[in-house]
């Protein structure tokens, strides 16, 4: 996780469980509360469980800012960014994409990886093997 | 006030070839001053740029690109560069102290005997002035200097006295998929020689397996020049960045009587010295002499033999990539360890290029940016969940990527300019390139695109696909050639200009043939072997 990522204030809190409520308002998989709601719906999107909330919160602010307070009409697009973001770290901002997790980004896992590419991850060779499991 | 600097020696440019000059001079207690255009950047910065870059698999991810001292970027080829055509000189190269090795590959061959005679062997280009038995002991130099693993029992084709530094890199489990599936074909793999180590050398650790080493080594274990520029530093020298030398003086006897330099805030000032160095790359050098312009010398400095900026060369590439079979788990371990060296020599190089053919390691990430375009592909498709993870984690476990690096003959109508039109942010000609691939190169596209077609189906691939036109190797080279005679080259064999004889031209500029490996050993050895030519000029 960066510097630039910060948990919302209560404040924020309360308008995310507006906007997210109105984001998928047609949709049943959302129920009532802002991030409790976007965190549960992340886990059946992902489907992982083991979801930090904290970048919960950090995604969920970049859809809503994303989306100025409208309701995006396109609920598969809607579901396409947030794949991206808990997979790649990576959210849309009006200057173009931002990473905001490296390590904690799905995408490692999914590859069989323990650590990420760009760090330390194991003694000289290990990669003579295939990983192990 | 316009600041003034002054040394005995001063070197324009700390990439490579400048790092490993300073450090020879400054152990030779020489006064030398190493001047950089860009910024200093420390390995923790650039890892933190690097992993907050949203599309982290660039070549250039961790690097700035500043104002002051812009440079190309990849895929993008007309951002700094102006394209005179026909075809596109895409390339890229950093404008920091440390220059391009922080991104490099480690590749670390030598070129091979019939590499400097192209004209008495095949009949085309010209002969370097010196050959490679003259080389050999720097060879040995800059693979010490450097720190390069390999196996010497393996033929390179180099004929070579001792073993290498290091100790070869283990190969990685595809690298065994892929000898296998050669097994009795012409194509023997070999672990490459790279500059990365494979135990603690120097003061720095063993390679740890982080498959990043394109765009950046986390842990310093793949040599780059700040080794050397910290080495000379150490021993004397004086680094200085954000010093954007943009002209070469020369009096009136023909000695090159200072430089001059502008800084991001736009002042600017001048260098004395005695010896004059220059070492910023195969574009910014030879643009460097040819803004130098006077009444005088209307064509440049160093420029009567009307050769500084011709011949610019590269290394076409074809890429090929596919899905093999089974899975072969790329992304662990360095981003390549072996090829096919062999293909570099034989008597057919008269018709079409010699090449070598290096196996990746990193799967499709160089031709398509994999893992994280694989992974956006796969979210398009509109997969999610489980399904999402486990075909994201089986495409990536099978993606397989082979490239073929091919030599290009010199031509004169290929050259780079200063564009006196388009100016960078200081003011200063942004560089224009006339450039065209010729029937030489494009019949070693198809050569090894049949080539990758035999390898790749001996592996057993669907879902194959090859580069169409050839691809940038980002090897800059000949823009500033050596040789013996004054009316075709630039430099001399002691990479002195024929003009000045207080000014050397260091970097892969002087190559007169590019051969068909990488270039960094070489530009290595030659810098090595200047610093006393540099030394004795400066007692005379």
């Amino acid at each position: 996780m960066t510097a630039s990522m910060r948990r919302p204030s209560r404040r924020e809190m309360v308008l995310g469980s507006v906007a997210v409520a109105a984001l998928f308002a047609a949709r049943p998989v959302l129920g009532k509360e802002g991030l409790d709601d976007f965190m549960a719906f992340s886990r059946r999107l992902t489907g992982q469980e083991d979801l930090d909330p904290d970048l919960g919160a950090v995604y969920l602010q970049a859809l809503q800012d994303r989306a100025g307070g409208a309701v995006p009409l396109d609920f598969e697009a809607e579901k396409k960014r947030i794949l991206r973001q808990w997979f790649a770290g990576v959210i849309e901002t009006p200057d173009g994409a931002r990473a905001v997790a490296y390590e904690e980004a799905l995408m490692w896992k999914a590859m069989g990886f323990e650590q990420p590419i760009g760090t330390c991850r194991g003694p000289l060779g290990y990669w003579s093997e295939p990983p192990a499991g | 006030m316009a600041e003034e600097l002054s040394a005995d020696v001063v070197i324009v440019g700390a990439g490579i070839a400048g790092a490993l000059a300073a450090d020879g001079l400054a152990r030779q207690k020489i006064d030398t001053l190493l001047v950089d255009a860009g910024p200093r950047i420390t390995r923790a910065s650039a890892l933190e740029t690097y992993r907050q870059a949203p599309n982290r698999s660039l070549p250039g991810a961790p690097y700035p690109n500043t104002p002051y001292a812009p440079r190309p970027i990849a895929r993008d080829p007309d951002y700094y560069i102006v394209q005179g055509g026909p075809d596109p000189f895409a390339t890229l190269y950093h404008r920091v102290v440390g220059g391009t090795t922080w991104h490099w590959e480690a590749v670390s061959l030598r070129f091979l005997p019939d590499d400097f005679r192209m004209k008495s062997a095949f009949g085309l280009a010209s002969d370097w002035p010196i050959g490679y038995d003259a080389l050999a002991p720097w060879y040995a130099a800059a693979e010490k200097a450097l720190g390069v693993a390999a196996n010497a029992e393996e033929v390179l084709g180099s004929p070579r006295d001792g073993p290498y530094p290091l100790p070869p890199m283990p190969l990685s489990y595809q690298d065994r998929q892929f000898e296998n599936a050669l097994e009795g074909t012409p194509y023997r793999l070999v672990t490459t020689p790279m500059a990365r180590n494979t135990e603690d050398y120097a003061g720095r650790p063993a390679c740890c397996g982080s498959s990043s080493c394109v765009p950046l080594c986390p842990i310093g274990a793949k040599y780059d020049a700040m080794v050397h520029v910290e080495a000379a530093e150490r021993a004397g020298a004086r680094v200085i960045a954000e010093h954007v030398v943009d002209r070469v003086e020369v009096d009136d006897e023909g000695e090159v009587s200072g430089l001059g330099f502008k800084r991001p805030d736009g002042s600017s000032g001048r260098i004395k010295a005695k010896v004059y160095v220059l070492a910023a790359h195969g574009l910014e050098t030879p643009k460097i002499l040819l803004m130098s312009r006077s009444q005088s010398r209307p064509g440049g400095v160093a420029n009567s033999s009307d050769q500084v900026g011709r011949n610019l060369m590269d290394h076409p590439y074809k890429f090929s990539w596919a899905l093999a079979d089974r899975p072969v788990w790329p992304f662990r371990g360095p981003v390549s360890l072996s090829s096919v060296e062999s293909t570099r020599w034989g008597d057919w190089r008269a018709e079409r290029p010699a090449y070598r053919v290096a196996i990746y390691n990193i799967g499709w990430a160089i031709p398509e940016g994999a893992p994280l375009s694989t992974l956006q592909g796969l979210i398009d498709e509109g997969l999610e969940g489980e399904t999402l993870a486990r075909t994201f984690g089986d495409r990536i476990s099978r993606q397989v990527g082979i490239a073929s690096m091919t030599e290009q003959l010199p031509d004169p109508e290929n050259r780079i300019v200063p564009d006196f039109s388009k100016t960078d942010a200081l003011g200063i000609p942004r560089p224009k390139t006339f450039y065209r691939f010729d029937d030489y190169t494009l019949r070693g596209m198809d050569a090894c695109q049949a080539v990758h077609e035999e390898i790749l189906g001996r592996l057993g691939v669907s879902r194959l696909r090859h580069s169409r036109t050839p691809w940038a190797g980002a090897h800059i080279m000949g823009t500033y050639r050596m040789g013996d005679d004054p009316r075709t080259s630039v430099v001399d064999r002691d990479l002195r200009s024929h003009d000045h004889p207080n000014l050397f031209l260091l970097g892969s500029g002087v190559f007169p043939t590019g051969a068909a490996a990488n270039p960094t050993l070489t530009i290595a050895a030659l810098s090595l072997r200047a610093v006393e030519p540099i030394a004795r000029s400066l007692r005379t």
